[in-house]
């Protein structure tokens, strides 16, 4: 790999090596040794949070698992924290995924669910994968049982008792977007703005977090959980230490590592400049 | 002919999502119902043919005599992955050898490759994020406000970094992402309009 012109790194700078080895050592000890820090929790997770605390036991919710395999780190553990508050309050779930990786995560929550005594067909199901991205979104809002006739384990979903009553998007009091980009909020709020009772609340990767800052200033979105750091907020909320909050550490030291490169960088930038005009 | 019926099938179809988005005329409902169901089927059989693709590239390329031996040998591996997903996916939505593929090997993957994009942000963040200019300097000084506000290993010395990252988050930044959809959304609306009207041809 050449280097770029300004490149510190090699003979001036660090070495690479020293880098990557920093960063493993940044993350691998805080994982090994953890250090617990406490996580404060931010307007939007909380408001999430109240807003799903709100829901009556029997009342229905739409999850969509819209993260592939390489987006799960940072999703999946606030996909567990919600799919555990809405099972806490016994609300029905149903799930489909618009990302076809995505159609894996949630049979992996329902399977632990079910050792634990939830029924399938009844507390949760989920439709599978439905192709198309955004028009699969708007073909399953205006029409549930026709967009997706059978669920993932192959059998017409109006033989399930979660889909009494259920024939658009308007007979479920939520819907959750788990996106890992395409489709995400933007995606949501544009197919379920027809369906105004809906509240929409999303779970997103850390990047594109910043993105739904102006729905929910606007209210169209409830609530944010934005990456890895969200996640672990509404298990803080919660009152339990998930897998988000374990991580919590090690993502604070990388933070730091990242800081502390760039203020390294510009230390001998800058010096080295200072060195070159004298 | 072969102009003429895609842009027309395309008018059309344009013409119907737009009114039935905003009126409720049960007929027009219908119709767009039929054609979002149809948009579903198009994307799926645009996988199959990705899928298929993919196989033809591998196959071609085990049938090539002058391909490198290791090439070769990721082919393979490709194509029996590719095979052991798809039969058994077809067998059972919820078959256990599937659900193995995908939690033993696929989603260790997925989430190894995105980690090793943390190598490449540390050795960014030392080479390439310099305060050269007011700019660079606003940019700079916004993205440590955030990375620290979200470390809680910070929080818990300095608890104003999350306010302040909070801050960073719903003013400054909520005031660029409004200007970037609005500006976005007028385009969509025009782009749309084109469509619908004929005039952008650019999808045949």
């Amino acid at each position: 790999m050449g280097a770029a012109p300004n490149d510190n790194t090699g003979k001036k700078g660090i070495s690479r090596q020293f880098m990557y080895l920093l960063t493993v050592l940044a993350i691998l000890l805080p994982l090994v040794f953890p250090v617990g820090m406490p996580v404060s929790v931010t307007p939007w997770v909380e408001k999430g949070y109240q807003h799903v605390e709100k829901l009556n036991p029997g009342d229905k919710v739409l999850i969509s698992f819209d993260y592939s395999a390489s987006g799960a780190a940072d999703i999946h553990p606030a996909a567990e924290a919600i799919f555990k508050h809405l099972m806490d309050k016994d609300v029905k779930v149903i799930t489909v995924a618009f990302v076809a990786e995505g159609n894996r995560f949630p049979g992996m929550l329902m399977s632990a669910w079910e050792e634990q005594g939830k029924v399938y067909g009844e507390d949760f199901i989920h439709l599978g994968f439905l192709s198309g991205h955004e028009t699969g979104l708007a073909a399953l809002f205006a029409d549930i049982p026709g967009a997706a006739p059978v669920d993932s384990r192959g059998n017409p979903v109006t033989s399930y008792p979660i889909m009494d009553g259920v024939k658009t998007v308007a007979d479920c009091k939520m819907f959750i977007g788990l996106s890992g980009g395409n489709p995400g909020p933007q995606q949501y709020v544009r197919q379920l703005e027809p369906y105004q009772g809906v509240e929409i609340f999303t779970a997103c990767t850390a990047a594109i977090a910043p993105t739904v800052e102006p729905y929910l200033a606007s209210g169209q979105i409830v609530g944010l959980v934005g990456g890895l750091k969200g996640a672990a907020e509404y298990e803080t909320v919660m009152g339990y230490a998930g897998k988000a909050s374990a991580n919590m550490d090690a993502q604070s030291f990388a933070h730091l590592l990242v800081i502390g490169f760039i203020v390294a960088g510009n230390i001998i930038h800058f010096t080295s400049k200072k060195n070159e005009g004298n | 002919m072969r102009t003429e019926v895609p842009v027309a099938i395309a008018v059309i179809s344009g013409f119907i999502i737009l009114i039935a988005h905003f009126f409720n005329i049960a007929p027009i409902q219908a119709a767009a119902t039929h054609l979002q169901d149809w948009g579903i089927l198009i994307a799926a059989f645009a996988i199959v043919v990705s899928a298929a693709n993919l196989l033809m590239v591998h196959i071609g390329r085990l049938s090539n005599q002058r391909e490198e031996a290791w090439k070769k040998v990721n082919s393979v591996i490709v194509i029996g992955l590719f095979l052991a997903t798809a039969v058994t996916g077809v067998i059972s939505r919820d078959h256990h050898v599937f659900n193995w593929l995908y939690d033993r090997i696929m989603l260790p993957l997925g989430v190894t490759f995105v980690s090793m994009n943390m190598f490449y942000l540390v050795t960014a963040a030392f080479r390439a994020f310099r305060a050269q200019s007011l700019e660079a300097s606003l940019l700079l000084g916004a993205g440590i406000i955030v990375l620290l506000g979200n470390a809680p290993v910070v929080e818990a010395f300095v608890p104003w970094f999350s306010k302040a990252a909070t801050w960073v988050m719903g003013a400054p930044n909520m005031a660029a992402q409004r200007g970037l959809m609005i500006g976005a959304a007028i385009g969509a609306v025009q782009t749309g309009l084109r469509v619908i009207c004929g005039l952008d041809r650019s999808y045949l």
